[in-house]
Formats: structure tokens, sequence, C-alpha cells
């Protein structure tokens, strides 16, 4: 499987002559397509400064990162970094542009300067993506928190990059908001196999990823599967995280001898799993 | 609710009118208003609104929506015809008490009425028919050609799209935020100009702030999406001139020919 | 009883044709000392509610006394907002002073109370941040110190009841846990503390009483875990569970005997008991 970006021991710094002030210090890892990955840490951990430097924010002070081989920051100054990797933020009114639903996902193919006819086709297969189709013609501003951030989501994938990036995508949401941006983030890294990485502070997503990275004091402190993660006690409480619920329950039954395997990470699952076992 | 259709009276349709390029409707506002200052009799000036009229008939939008939207300018529409009608010198036509009115006075207020009448009409119309986007992007076509001399239609265009559709966004902040200061015990009804000045500190400053913020968030999110200043931008829907919008100009242009040869000409003959 | 809402009625632009009812005859007596959790599907006028409760909206129909202070009657109006104070969601929004401890004055100084820098001082230590921030700007804090530091800026007034909206959203786990002990420390010191919430674990975690609201009307008001158990039987649209609960419903729909609980514990020993019963058959 292709390595989509790779970073070579990248550090930040503000302040590059304070060896101590380092925000991020020697990540080196690659992301593969297809992978979904959570990114968790306390703040001043260093992922958001991770995730700036992955989306071109900021510049690495030593080392590198390379998205499809290429500098982010570059490839943003050209203005093409949203055809390689889509950003999306925690804030959903401030990356709407326009007042109408489909105005708004056509705000990057505009960018991208391509043929009107070019444009509408690739809004709709956004909107048709994100489930937001019938709302083409509606006002931005009457859109529920869900359907803002669902937007954000289509407008990002209307310049058909092959990575989203996202970060906190849910926390300003309610739980239906949240379900619906988490499904449809599911949906794209299975169905159109988007490699979804994505911050987030709640951990019962964190349990739904492939994938986790923990950073801490501006290192990378765990690199693996979610589950293994979180058996990690004293790391995950370290980085003043704790388990999510539905894991912590996992965990009891197992102690009792239940066998419930990794797979479970919804109390839908659970349930399959116990009736299976009765 | 405030949203973008409530802004700038739009009531969205789909008469002649609704459907024109917003370009000829704006051309054609500017052609009015040009006309309007012109011409300086009432002949002319009631030709063209019989035009007007002609026109909001056929779009479809109820005489109650216009008289709504005129309503605020009916005092200022008093006064102007009162001083026009009793203090113009000239022949007298009748008196009563120490109140002359002249022939002069009639036409002259006759003038000023359907000016007035014409010109809020004409806006009003164009306003109610063309949502504030259609607007925005017939701006920005028609101020392309500016571009040539360093006028950042492009942008100045965008300014105006992300500027409507924060005006409701902002606006319900500005709301909770008084809520939130009041119950801190504000008080936005202090008397006094320094009081007020300084009630009126809480507001400002979050509101400023939060402004600022946003901004800089949206930039990032506008970035990422590629945008760049003055580079070229494709359009999800391309302004075309239909066949209709040729007619429409003609006619527009025949009507001001014609007007303006009449005016040269001395005006209708008596 | 110190904040009841006797018939309580809402509308939104009444006798025209936006009119919206929001809540519809409401009957509530919030107890002296206890955490409350407001818990609803979005709509269901849990906003509204809130500021019923200090006198920045008054019922359309019915009464909302504090103290037995009318919220209706315009002079009781500002004894009232000095008992009860309402923090909006993400009320670091709000923030406008040069210094902090400007901020922490501008709240009692409306109510007549002087904040002296030792008073000011105490404020921080309530909600957990450094003296050393006093003349610091506002602007400066972090995101969650600023949520902390507009909750402090009006404890100066020592509300007795502390009214909040979403009081933990959009913070980072160890931002929640501060603001869950504040929350207690509170209560602890004698504040009525009232919360809406859309976390149901953290409803679960921090309330001694809950009340459900559906589209305007009251579901059910009562100690946590009847609330819970009535959520169980009785499915609201748009209202999720605590997780736990969630399990025990779902093997509940599966045809399983399980009884509600709400606590890690006590969930693991009611699906052990299904479980050993099962093995014997």
């Amino acid at each position: 499987m292709e390595s989509v970006i790779q970073t070579r021991g990248l550090c930040f710094s503000y302040y590059p002559a304070e060896k101590e002030r380092y925000a991020l210090q020697n990540v080196s890892l690659s992301f593969l397509q297809g992978e979904m990955v959570a990114l968790v840490g306390p703040n001043g951990s260093g992922k958001s400064t991770f995730f700036k430097l992955l989306a071109g924010l900021l510049e690495p002070t030593a080392g590198s990162v390379e998205v499809f081989g290429k500098n982010p920051k570059s490839l943003k100054e050209e203005g093409t970094l949203g055809t390689q990797i889509g950003l999306v933020f925690q804030n959903p009114d401030n990356q709407i542009v326009a007042a109408v639903v489909e105005e708004d996902v056509a705000f990057g193919p505009e960018n991208l300067n391509l043929s009107s006819r070019e444009i509408k086709k690739r809004v709709e297969e956004a909107l048709r993506l994100t489930g937001l189709w019938e709302y083409r013609t509606r006002a931005t501003y009457a859109l529920s928190g869900g359907q803002k951030q669902r937007l954000a989501i289509a407008g990002a994938l209307a310049l058909k990059p092959q990575i989203l990036l996202l970060d906190e995508p849910t926390s300003m949401l309610d739980p239906l908001g949240r379900k619906e941006v988490f499904e449809l983030l599911e949906k794209l890294n299975r169905e159109e196999k988007l490699t979804v990485i994505y911050i987030t502070h709640y951990m019962d997503e964190a349990l739904r990823a492939q994938r986790l990275l923990a950073f801490g004091q501006g290192r990378l402190a765990f690199d693996g599967r979610p589950v293994e993660f979180f058996a990690q006690k004293a790391l995950v409480e370290a980085l003043q995280l704790a388990p999510p619920p539905l894991y912590q329950l996992i965990e009891k039954l197992r102690a009792q001898n239940l066998k419930i395997s990794d797979a479970v990470t919804t109390p839908e699952l659970l349930v399959g799993e116990l009736c299976q076992l009765l | 609710m405030l949203n973008i259709n409530t802004i700038g009276q739009y009531i969205p349709g789909n008469s002649l009118i609704h459907r024109l390029d917003p370009r000829t409707k704006l051309l054609s506002l500017l052609i009015t208003i040009v006309l309007v200052f012109i011409l300086d009799e009432p002949l002319s000036l009631g030709i063209l609104a019989l035009g007007i009229i002609t026109l909001t008939i056929t779009s479809g939008i109820k005489p109650k929506m216009f008289w709504q939207a005129l309503r605020p300018v009916v005092i200022i529409l008093m006064l102007a015809l009162f001083l026009q009608l009793f203090f113009t010198p000239g022949e007298k036509i009748w008196a009563i008490g120490p109140l002359t009115i002249t022939r002069e006075g009639v036409i002259n207020s006759g003038v000023v009425f359907l000016r007035l009448v014409v010109m809020l009409l004409a806006a009003y119309l164009i306003t109610a028919t063309t949502s504030p986007n259609e607007l925005t992007h017939g701006l920005e076509k028609l101020l392309k050609p500016f571009g040539k001399f360093g006028l950042p239609y492009g942008e100045i265009a965008l300014m105006l799209t992300i500027a409507l559709r924060f005006i409701p966004t902002l606006t319900a902040e500005a709301e909770r935020l008084i809520k939130a200061q009041e119950a801190r015990g504000a008080d936005f009804n202090a008397k006094g100009l320094t009081n007020k000045a300084k009630a009126v500190l809480p507001l400002i400053v979050p509101l400023f702030i939060n402004a600022f913020k946003r901004a800089d968030e949206l930039a990032v999110a506008m970035e990422a999406r590629g945008y760049r200043i003055g580079a070229p931008r494709g359009k999800l829907k391309p302004l075309k001139f239909n066949f209709v919008d040729y007619l429409i100009m003609l006619i527009n242009g025949l009507i001001a020919v014609l007007l303006i040869i009449i005016k040269l000409r001395g005006g209708f003959p008596a | 009883m110190p904040i009841t809402l006797n018939d309580v009625s809402f509308l939104y632009n009444p006798g025209t044709t936006l009119e919206v009812k929001a809540l519809n005859r409401l009957n509530v007596n919030f107890k002296e000392g206890e955490i409350t959790g407001i818990i609803g599907p979005t709509g269901s006028g849990k906003s509204t509610l809130l500021m019923l409760l200090n006198g920045l909206l008054k019922p359309t129909a019915g009464e909302v006394t504090v103290d037995n202070l009318s919220t209706t009657n315009k002079v009781n109006l500002k004894a009232i907002r000095q008992k009860v104070q309402l923090i909006f969601q993400y009320p670091e929004h709000q923030l406008f002073a040069e210094t902090v401890w400007e901020e922490l004055a501008f709240g009692p100084k409306n109510f007549g109370i002087e904040i002296t820098e030792q008073k000011a001082t105490l404020l921080l230590e309530q909600v957990g941040l450094s003296e050393q921030y006093l003349h610091s700007s506002p602007f400066e804090l972090s995101g969650g110190e600023k949520r902390r530091l507009a909750i402090a800026s009006v404890l100066g007034i020592s509300p007795k009841y502390l009214v909040l909206d979403e009081p933990a959203a959009a913070l980072d786990p160890l931002g929640k846990e501060t603001i869950y002990n504040l929350l207690f420390s509170l209560k602890k010191q004698g504040v009525t503390v009232i919360i809406v919430s859309h976390n149901m674990d953290e409803v679960a975690r921090l309330c001694d009483k809950i009340l459900v609201l559906d589209r305007g009307n009251l579901i059910a008001f009562g100690d946590k875990n009847q609330v819970f158990l009535k959520l169980l039987e009785k499915n609201v649209q748009g209202l999720s569970l605590p997780v736990y609960a969630e399990v025990i419903k779902l093997l509940r729909e599966r045809g399983f005997n399980v009884d509600p609980k709400f606590s890690l514990e006590e969930t693991v020993a009611e699906i052990l008991k299904v479980v050993q019963n099962n093995a014997k058959h």
C-alpha cells in the first residue's frame, strides 16, 4: 500500500534557539492510503502543531513533511493543496463562504478556475456524497451544526483530495451532529477509500479508528491500534486521558472470561457479540 | 429570522423580470436614474413612470409590498411636494390665505413627485426581483472591464458575498452577547453620553474580537480550498444574456433616446 | 421553594404568523443545593427555559418565582439577577476588559459589589487560575482558562443559583474534568447549580436531578436514576442515553431480562447475571 504522507525527523519550535521549547520533536512516520487515524493528546502535546505542519500552515524547524512527495506549504502557495489534502476545522460557521449551499461547495472548484460544467459536476458529486444534495439551494445560515460541518466536508471533497485532515470536527456539534459527521467520515474512508486523519478529544471516536497516534509533551508517545493504546493504563493517564466507557465495560467483561473481540467499538456491536455468546 | 433573502427586500419569484440577467436590471436602473435627472417635465417623466409601473405589475409582486417599501419616504415626499407646490414663484392659479399655488408650482411639484416615485420604484423593483447574490455577480461582471485599470472587481464581489453571508450570523451573535452581558447586570439604557459609551464597551470589544477571529479562521479555510488573491476564478453559474435581455436593453435604449430627443426639441407640444 | 415554575408557557412572536410555542405549561420546583441537569433534543426549549430563570425572558403564561420574587415584576429583576447568574454557551466570547481583574470586577460592580485585589485573587483560586493573571489581558489566556475566567467573573456576585448552558462544551478531557470539579465544589459551598447538557455521561456523573424536555413539554423530572429508567422505557426521539444504559436497552430489546444500571460495576454485574442464567441452559 502506498505511503501518502511521510514525515522524517519532523520538528517545530516558535523559539528554535531554545532547546526545551520545542512544540514538536522528531516525529518520523508514514500514513498509508486508506487509513483512518485518530490523533489524541492533551492541549500543548504537539498534536495541533503536527496537524498544522501536515496542512502546510507551518514550516518545519527541522526535518521534513511530504504529501504525495511534495512540501505542503509550497502546494498551498500554488493553490493546489486542496487537491491533495482536504482540510476541515472545528468551527463549522467559520468555513462557510457563501450564503447558499451549492455556491459554497463551488468555491473550491471555482478557485481552480475549472469550467462551469466541471464545477457543476463536482458540486453535485460532493453534495451527494455528503447527503446534502436535497439542500443545495438552501441558505447556509439555516443549516444545523451537523449539516454545516458536512457542508465543510463537501467543500473539501469538491477538490477531489485523497486525504482528509480534520481538526476536532465534531467538538462543537450536538450528539446528532456528531453522529452524522463521524458516520460520514467512516463512510468516506470505507467506500471512497479516502485517508482520514482526525484530531479528537472524544475517546469513543478514537476507539473507532484503525490507528491511533498519541502525543505528549511534543513527542509521539504511541503509534498503534486504539485498543492497544487504552490497554496501557499508565500512559493513558499520563496523557490526561481516559478510555471510553464502552472500552472499560468490555475490559471488565473480558476479566470475567467473556470472549469479546477487538472489533467491538460501539454498543450495537457489543450487544451483537454478547448475543452470540449466549 | 434574518437571512440572505430578507435583506434588501428580495422576494423570490418566476416572473420575466426575475429571470432577467442581473446586469440587464442594473444597467436599466442606471439608465433610469440618468433619465430621471435629465428629464425635467411631467409628461416625459410620466411616461417613464408608466413604464416602471407596467414592469412592476408583470413582476408579480403585490402592490402591498411596494407600499411597505415606500412608506418610510412618504413623509419626505409630502414635504418636498408641499414646498414646491406652495413656494414656487410664478403665475398664480389659486390662493388660500397666505398660501399661493402657482402654475410653475404645480409643474415643479409634479416633476419632483414623479422623479422620486420613479427612482424609488425602480430601485425597489430591482432589489425585489434580484437576490443579493445575483446582484453581487452582476456587479462583478459589470466592473470587470475596470479590472484593466487595477480595480479588484473579483475581490470586491467576494467581500460582498461574504459580508452578506455573515450578516445573519453576526446579528445572532450580537443578540446573544447583549443577553449575556445583561445577565451580568450590564445596563444598556444608561443615561448620559459618557455612560452610554462605557456601557457599550462590553458589546463592541467582544464583537470586534470575535469578528477578527472569524475572519482569521475563514481566511485559512479559504486558502485551504485554493483561494489566492488575484488568481482567475471559474463560476458555478456564469451569467449569460438571453434574447429577452437584449430585447429589454433595446427597448430601454429606444425609450431613453426618444425621451431625450423630445427634451432637446423643447418638450412635448403643449 | 427556591425557584419555581408555575404553569409556565412561552411563545416566540406570539400572535404573528411566526409564532412558535417553545414551552408548554411547565410546573417545576428546583430544590436548593442540588445539581440539576436539563436534557432534551435540540429545539426542545432548553435555552428558553434557562432564560426564564433569571428574568431575561418573561413567561407568556404562568409565573416564574425565585425565592418568592416573581420575574414578571420589573421591580424584582435586579434582585433576581443577583441571585440567579446565567452563563451562556461559550462564555469566553463575552470577555472584554483590559485586565483579568477588571473582568472579574465588572459583573459585581453592576450589583454594587466591589472586587478588591484580594477578592479577585480568591475568585481566581476558586476556578483554578493563577493569581499571576490578575493584571494580564483576558485574551492572553488559553481557551479553557478563558472559560473559567468567564465563570469566575460572575462568582464575584455570589449568586445563590448558578445556571450554565453546556459548561464543558468543546473542552478537552482535562478541561472538562476541571469544570466538573468546579461545579462539585460550588455545590459543596451551597450554590444551587442548574446545567443544560447534551452529554449524557456528563449528566450521569454530575447531576442529582434530571429534567427532560421534548418539544417544549416536560417529559420527566426527578431523581437521576428514576429519570433514566423512564427514558429507557419511553424513547425520546433525538435523545441518547449514557453508554451503559444504552447497552442495557439494546439487550432488553433482544429479549433479555436485565435491569438498567448506570455505573460500570453494576452494568457488568447485570450482564454477568444474564450470562450465568443462559449458561445453565
